[in-house]
């Protein structure tokens, strides 16, 4: 998603990272129980992942997140003016720049003159999973994050983990 | 007497992922052609930047995550 923000900040696109609560909360990065953690694991986040967006942090309660769907990875675009353009209910670098195009081209038909009809659309769409990275970030967050997939996965009951 | 708010933050913030994640909610509104809720989000120097400030100059695209 870094990739695909700058190779489109040239061409209008401004492209924010939204820090929410902790999808996997482990040991080592545990949930947030105050703003000035979340904000210190959001500096921690760039700093270690490198994220080249701009990252904002949402309040302590997920009040902007809750009013965004409050799902663990989204991507919404925003025309400029603040009509929602597209939104997902996960992040695919691929979907968002089709997305990304699209908006482009609606630029482009405006540029070129004419009446434009807006219209809605429904699509499904489908990512690769990388299975090896997502375990090992459940590692890298701790064993609870771990323990706490593998149970929703299999459909353990949490305390069957702690037997 | 317990806070309310104690709990909705606890909720929110889960210590435990169960995967209750409500995926058919994200399908309901705003949908797309409608008006973005504006939000007042904090940047990573502390201060507060109204979403709405930042879509007047170009169009934004949103990834929410976390590190986890």
């Amino acid at each position: 998603m870094d990739a695909l923000a700058a190779e489109y900040a040239e061409r209008g696109f401004d492209s924010l990272f939204i820090y929410t609560r902790e999808a996997h909360p482990g040991e080592i990065l545990p949930h947030h129980t105050s703003f000035a953690q979340k904000l210190a694991m959001a500096r921690r986040f760039q700093e270690e992942q490198g994220v080249q967006r701009r990252i904002l942090v949402d309040a302590l309660d997920g009040a902007g997140h809750k009013l965004y769907g409050a799902l663990p990875n989204i991507t919404w675009i925003l025309l400029r003016g603040g009509l929602i353009a597209y939104k997902a209910a996960w992040t695919d670098a691929e979907d968002v720049r089709m997305a990304m195009e699209n908006v482009a081209r609606i630029a482009e038909l405006r540029r070129r003159g004419g009446r434009l009809a807006p219209f809605w659309t429904e699509r499904l769409g489908y990512r690769v999973v990388d299975q090896a990275a997502f375990n090992a970030g459940l590692e890298r967050n701790g064993p609870k994050a771990v323990n706490e997939f593998e149970a929703f996965t299999h459909r353990v009951p949490l305390d069957r983990l702690e037997e | 007497m317990p806070d309310p708010m104690d709990d909705e933050l606890a909720a929110y913030n889960y210590a435990i992922f169960r995967g209750e994640e409500d995926f058919d909610a994200f399908a309901g509104r705003p949908h797309a052609g409608e008006r973005a809720p504006d939000i007042t989000l904090t940047d990573l120097e502390g201060n507060a930047v109204a979403l709405s400030s930042l879509w007047r100059a170009n169009h934004l695209v949103l990834e929410f995550g976390s590190y986890t």
